[in-house]
């Protein structure tokens, strides 16, 4: 009889755990893409624990005062909308639903930015869902303003200066419960970043950092890419007080609301890819263990 | 007259400026630090050579992240010197050089750097204009991937401020069988490029990395005197960690 | 040399070294001193040319992306249609900013159904290509590959939220990894990198960033 080594060495053929550990991508793939497709037939209603980060900015929202004036920034590309815009309709709708508390959009990214904005509002349709909330009083949008980092440090110093009128060509003097309220980035109650983009050196979000975060000591808050968290937890708790982990961060915080919104919808295919791609790497290594046992001679297994 | 709470880290910094321009100096009369060569700079060496043999060229990419403003526009200034010494070693033992760019505003720069390296080594008939290839925007890792398949390069340099290409480039890389050589300083994406190259500029190396490859002993001086300020940084450490073990105000104390 | 010589090689760095200094010397300063609301406001105003100089660095390289793509066209060089292509988009987007604006209807349209459709697809790609990178490369060759490839499926775990739900304690573990390990680690990377961006600074300003010297 064979020994099972001797027939190894003569085998034309790889074993099939060298064939499994050398897959080709095409089949990787497809089983990937059922993964992300599956939910769309069969909604799963993934359970989502709210973590306390999410708690942090809610509580936060609910503690302002009428009068406290918020600064909410828009600044993520226009691709990247399927990343943020949820987290932001989010924190948006808990904000207009505070009374007396004012809001300050706009954004530095780039001139698409604006249209991440645009589609912000149209969902949150603030004529229609919040009548009582007006334009000048309660809200204004500055749109994109251009300059990259050295512009958001500028505008922390002197928000007016660097945005002396709104998007529309209003002087700010004109609104004067934001142009009395604020003069340093110091008076805002609460700074929201959207994007997150570059990490904790990005010209928009190192700005944010910088200025509001390390020097204005202010309530400092992402709606983050989660493919940069990682790069922002060393300034966690202290200089940032809460990050939400893109769409996973934004469904957290629509529980925390009572609504389902398009974070929660896109948890499910989160999680399904996720748990795919969490099985293909252990299975894959089981079978690379396996495989290197096989190697051996048999003599020495 | 300083803002409150930055007279320490003010003070600090001229500091360590000084010291790296006095060791700078100090080059000229002779005083050269030593500092060790970095690996992935004999791996562009190989690389090079690898593509020769094969008869293959040799493709850079200065990363997706190219912008003008921060921390990644100095990357990219790290990127071009490296793009400079490789164009060098391209055009001294006779290999292709093919350079992506993911935005125009960089162009002059790095057709500076291109030429640079085949005038000096008296090669400037090689020069081809059609090998500095852009991909704007959105569409870089995408473009360099179909490059990469069309032109097969035996080796792909990719280093700078790297966005996702790091993960496109060097899985297509894999695939056609070329060796990956790629560095950032963007500490998040040092993951993927580690985990897809087999050598790697990590961090400072990436800004180390054309003062080195130059040989010039003012500029491995800069590189080399940084050590002080890592010392200076385990000291604070250490004493910071008696001294509040002891109860002492550490905190007041820093923010002077 | 004569002197006309010498200010015409060394003006540029002048120039960089006189304002590289002015901005160090300045960035610390509190407006409360003549000289110190002197510096700020010099520095506030440099820091605005910055957006300038920015927007002469794009002009100057979208005239040498031009004149590049109209040579290869010309010349017909290999991918000549893709540089048609280049400069057809660049001419239909350059009219559309002229006829309305970023904000315009056109523009619009354009990014919403041109620009974004297309971005979007291009990072639905990243998907796979990282599983696949994900694949090859997380296999448990020797201890450090298996620290990374712990580690590393614990934050995968943390960012699925069925995973939070049904092992609570990955949460934490997981904050703590990032927390401690990642923070330290990251801490001790920012310290090198920012002493390499003084040393980059250095031989900027004293004119020796030379290339291939």
């Amino acid at each position: 009889m064979e020994l099972r080594g001797e027939r190894d060495m003569s085998r034309k053929k790889p074993r099939w755990t060298t064939r499994l550990l050398n897959l080709d991508n095409p089949p990787i793939y497809a089983i990937l893409l059922i993964f992300m497709i599956l939910p769309l037939f069969y909604p799963l209603n993934t359970p989502v624990p709210v973590t306390a980060m999410a708690i942090d900015l809610y509580n936060k929202i609910e503690s302002l005062k009428p009068g406290d004036v918020v600064l909410l920034d828009f600044s993520w590309s226009y691709s990247f909308k399927i990343l943020h815009e949820a987290g932001h309709v989010a924190v948006l709708r808990h904000l207009l639903s505070k009374p007396g508390v004012k809001i300050v959009m706009v954004c530095f990214m780039g001139a698409d930015s604006e249209l991440s904005w645009r589609d912000v509002m149209a969902i949150v349709d603030i004529e229609k869902n919040y009548p009582d909330k007006k334009y000048g009083k309660d809200w204004i949008w500055l749109g994109y303003i251009p300059g990259g980092e050295a512009t958001v440090l500028a505008f922390a110093d002197n928000p007016w200066a660097i945005a002396p009128k709104d998007k529309y060509g209003t002087p700010i003097e004109q609104y004067p419960d934001f142009y009395n309220a604020v003069k340093t980035g110091a008076d805002f109650a609460l700074v929201i970043e959207g994007g997150g983009h570059g990490g904790v050196n990005g010209h928009v979000t190192g700005g944010f950092l910088k200025s509001y975060g390390l020097k204005y000591h202010c309530w400092l808050a992402y709606n983050m890419d989660p493919s940069v968290i990682a790069e922002f937890y060393p300034y966690y708790p202290t200089i940032i007080k809460s990050m939400l982990n893109g769409n996973a961060g934004a469904a957290e915080y629509e529980r925390l609301l009572n609504m389902r919104g398009a974070g929660s919808v896109m948890v499910d295919a989160l999680s399904m890819t996720h748990l795919y791609v969490i099985a293909l790497i252990v299975l894959t290594n089981i079978v690379y263990l396996y495989d290197k046992y096989l190697s051996k001679p048999r003599s020495s297994r | 007259m300083i803002k409150p709470g930055w007279m320490l880290d003010t003070l600090i910094f001229w500091v360590l400026f000084a010291t790296i321009t006095v060791a700078a100096i100090l080059a000229r009369r002779g005083k050269v630090l030593r500092i060790r060569w970095l690996p992935a700079l004999e791996g562009i060496k190989d690389g090079v050579g690898r593509a020769v043999e094969m008869n293959q060229p040799v493709h850079f990419s200065p990363g997706a992240g190219t912008m003008l403003s921060g921390d990644w526009a100095t990357q990219t200034v790290a990127a071009i010197s490296i793009l400079a010494y490789v164009s060098r070693l391209c055009a001294k033992y006779g290999a292709r050089l093919l350079v992506s760019y993911p935005y125009a505003e960089w162009l002059p720069l790095i057709e500076e750097a291109y030429k640079s390296g085949f005038i000096l080594e008296g090669r400037s008939e090689r020069i081809n204009p059609a090998d500095l290839r852009p991909y704007l925007g959105g569409s870089f890792n995408v473009g360099v991937m179909r490059r990469l398949l069309d032109e097969k390069p035996a080796t792909v340099i990719n280093v700078g401020p790297i966005i996702w290409d790091s993960v496109d480039i060097g899985e297509t890389a894999k695939r056609i069988g070329a060796i990956m050589i790629g560095g950032t300083a963007r500490l998040l994406q040092l993951p993927y490029v580690v985990l897809t190259s087999d050598y790697v500029f990590i961090g400072e190396e990436l800004y180390a990395a054309g003062a080195v490859a130059s040989g010039d002993p003012f500029q491995i001086n800069t590189v080399g005197s940084q050590d002080v300020g890592k010392y200076f940084v385990l000291v604070m450490l250490v004493l910071g960690i008696i001294l509040l073990a002891l109860g002492l105000p550490i905190n007041a104390w820093l923010s002077i | 040399m004569s002197i006309f010589t010498t200010i015409r090689r060394n003006i540029d760095r002048a120039f960089l070294t006189f304002f590289m200094l002015f901005l160090l010397i300045a960035y610390p300063l509190a407006p409360t001193t003549d000289f110190g609301k002197f510096m700020t406001s010099w520095y506030t105003k440099i820091t605005g040319w910055i957006t300038v100089l920015g927007a002469w660095a794009i002009m100057i390289g979208v005239f040498a992306l031009v004149r590049n793509n109209l040579k290869n066209i010309y010349k017909r060089a290999e991918g000549w249609y893709y540089d048609a292509v280049t400069i057809v988009s660049f001419v239909i987007f350059v009219v559309a900013g002229f006829m309305g604006g970023s904000t315009g209807p056109i523009m619009t349209w354009l990014t919403t159904n041109v620009t974004r459709a297309v971005s979007t697809a291009l990072l639905g790609i990243e998907a796979f290509l990282a599983t696949s990178a994900y694949y090859r490369a997380y296999r448990l060759k020797t201890l450090d590959a298996a620290i990374l490839l712990i580690s590393s499926l614990i934050v995968l775990m943390w960012m699925g939220p069925v995973f939070g739900y049904l092992f609570p304690q990955i949460n934490d573990l997981a904050v703590w990894l990032l927390l401690n390990p990642n923070s330290a680690a990251q801490r001790a990377m920012f310290v090198g990198i920012g002493l390499g961006l003084i040393a980059l600074a250095v031989r900027s300003m004293l004119g020796r960033e030379r290339y291939g010297a």
